[in-house]
């Protein structure tokens, strides 16, 4: 096809973009040197070029999809943010999702609120069920009531034993009183009587004479000393009570008989001679522990009672007649020619021995 | 571990191993029942079992134990459900905790086990798994979709609310 005035426009389009057929470049050269009113007309095309659009959509952002966006994502993140399961990446990139979508707070809430707390007022009530206690405690407890039971029945069964003893002693005490009011030393003289007859070889203990008559005159003296026991530790009574009794010895003395007496006093007869002085004493060890050491009982009975001019022999004896009356006679001594306690003996169903007092008299 | 120390125990994990059962099984005769076979069985091994592990040795043993029993009982009392409340149904949702009780309830039972175990117990991932004798992964999972569950359904409440 020839290029002529009428259809130049085309080949002038072609031309300048590029598209015009290489067969008729040629011919379009030839063209413009003829017309050259139209290659100036060309040239002002050439001027004339399209400049490229630089706007940009300044809303990209919203149209982005985050990875938050897809449900699994958020709900997975939102777990882990729950549980602290969540890598410090993850979390960053989570909080600035959720600041730049406020609208998911709300989900972040709810999950929250899945935490569950335990109801603490729902407890297990058989917790006794469950606990395991031992058996030898058990035992051990029962053995500990049992063994509380009797004792505390021992404790009560002694106490009223004692009373009934101390009532038996009074009660005894009272009949010899009376019988001595009316016949002092004549009773005492027929008892002794009797008990030589028994025990005819105990006679050459002559030392122990004056043992039996400084006891027998106070039976008048500490009997009112019974119905006011408190006054017994008082230290000037019993200064005047040892005055009251050395007069009394003189008239009573009996040595030959006395000798008998000592060595083989019966029960009640000892515990009638000596009664006076025993419930005195009886006030005192009862108040103070029980001392079974004669010596300490010695002492005890000189410091409450004061008799300081009296021997300790003379309340040693007083003292192992003492425990003489407790243990139902069990208890015997036996004292040399200076009147000195050598032995003490105790002899009882289920306990039997023999104390010297001193190493030197018990070798002789 | 001696026996003062397993009395302690009763003291220190008997209410809470309770509450787990009960949590978990919603029976409050079975659930007493399997904390005194738990206990049962601590004692039967008092001599075995550390005593710095015989809290994760009840747990063990009554997650084990109600698996068994539920495996046993399938019928009907412990099926899942765990369908969404329909919108718009009609309800008197006030406090948020009966709601959540009740998207536990329905909740599958090892899901709502492990999440027990996670929630009122403390214990991470790790530790249920050697519990339950799950893999961690598992747990996780578990743990995922109970919570995703639970927050689906206490939203539909609230949004119905």
């Amino acid at each position: 096809m020839k290029i002529t005035r009428q259809n130049y426009e085309a080949y002038f389009i072609d031309y300048l973009e590029g598209s015009l057929d290489e067969k008729l470049v040629d011919q379009f050269i030839e063209f413009l040197q003829k017309n050259p009113d139209l290659k100036k007309e060309l040239s002002l095309f050439e001027s004339v070029s399209a400049v490229p659009e630089t706007t940009k959509f300044s809303k990209k952002e919203k149209l982005y999809k985050d990875k938050f966006d897809v449900e699994n994502e958020f709900n997975e993140a939102a777990v882990a943010n729950l549980e602290g399961d969540i890598t410090t990446r993850e979390k960053r990139e989570f909080e600035n999702y959720l600041s730049s979508h406020p609208e998911k707070q709300n989900d972040l809430k709810l999950f929250s609120k899945t935490l569950l707390k335990a109801d603490t007022s729902i407890t297990f009530t058989n917790k006794e069920k469950l606990y395991k206690k031992p058996k030898g405690r058990v035992v051990l407890f029962w053995a500990g009531r049992v063994a509380a039971v009797l004792i505390l029945a021992f404790a009560i069964f002694s106490l009223l034993d004692k009373d009934a003893d101390t009532v038996n002693e009074v009660n005894h005490f009272a009949q010899v009183e009376e019988k001595n009011e009316q016949t002092t030393t004549p009773a005492i003289e027929e008892k002794q009587e009797t008990e030589s007859a028994k025990t005819p070889e105990n006679t050459t203990e002559k030392i122990q004479e004056p043992e039996v008559k400084t006891q027998i005159p106070p039976k008048k003296d500490v009997l009112p000393k019974i119905e006011t026991p408190k006054n017994v530790s008082e230290s000037e009574k019993g200064k005047t009570e040892l005055e009251n009794i050395v007069p009394k010895r003189v008239p009573v003395e009996v040595p030959q008989k006395m000798n008998s007496l000592i060595a083989s006093i019966e029960p009640q007869q000892q515990s009638a001679g000596l009664a006076p002085m025993s419930l005195k004493y009886i006030e005192i060890v009862t108040e103070q522990a029980p001392v079974e050491d004669e010596r300490l009982l010695a002492d005890l009975v000189k410091e409450k009672t004061g008799i300081d001019k009296l021997s300790i022999n003379k309340i040693k004896k007083a003292g192992l007649n003492l425990v003489s009356n407790f243990t139902k006679d069990n208890l015997s001594y036996q004292t040399n020619e200076d009147g000195t306690i050598t032995e003490i003996n105790y002899d009882s169903r289920l306990l039997a021995f023999s104390i010297p007092t001193r190493k030197e008299e018990a070798d002789k | 571990m001696t026996r003062d120390e397993y009395n302690q125990a009763v003291d220190d994990y008997s209410d809470r191993l309770y509450r787990f059962v009960l949590k978990s099984i919603k029976d409050t005769h079975k659930a007493e029942d399997i904390v005194q076979d738990s206990y049962e069985k601590l004692w039967k091994n008092v001599d075995n079992v550390n005593a710095l592990k015989v809290k994760s040795y009840l747990f063990t043993t009554a997650y084990h134990t109600m698996i068994d029993r539920i495996r046993k009982e399938k019928n009907s009392v412990y099926a899942e459900d765990t369908s969404i409340p329909e919108q718009g149904r009609e309800n008197s949702y006030t406090d948020l905790g009966e709601i959540l009780k009740e998207a536990v309830d329905r909740l599958p039972e090892v899901q709502r086990m492990v999440l027990l175990l996670r929630d009122y117990e403390g214990y991470n991932y790790k530790e249920i798994g050697e519990l339950t004798k799950l893999s961690e992964a598992q747990v996780k999972v578990y743990i995922y979709r109970a919570r995703v569950f639970l927050k689906k359904y206490i939203g539909s409440i609230e949004a119905v609310a």
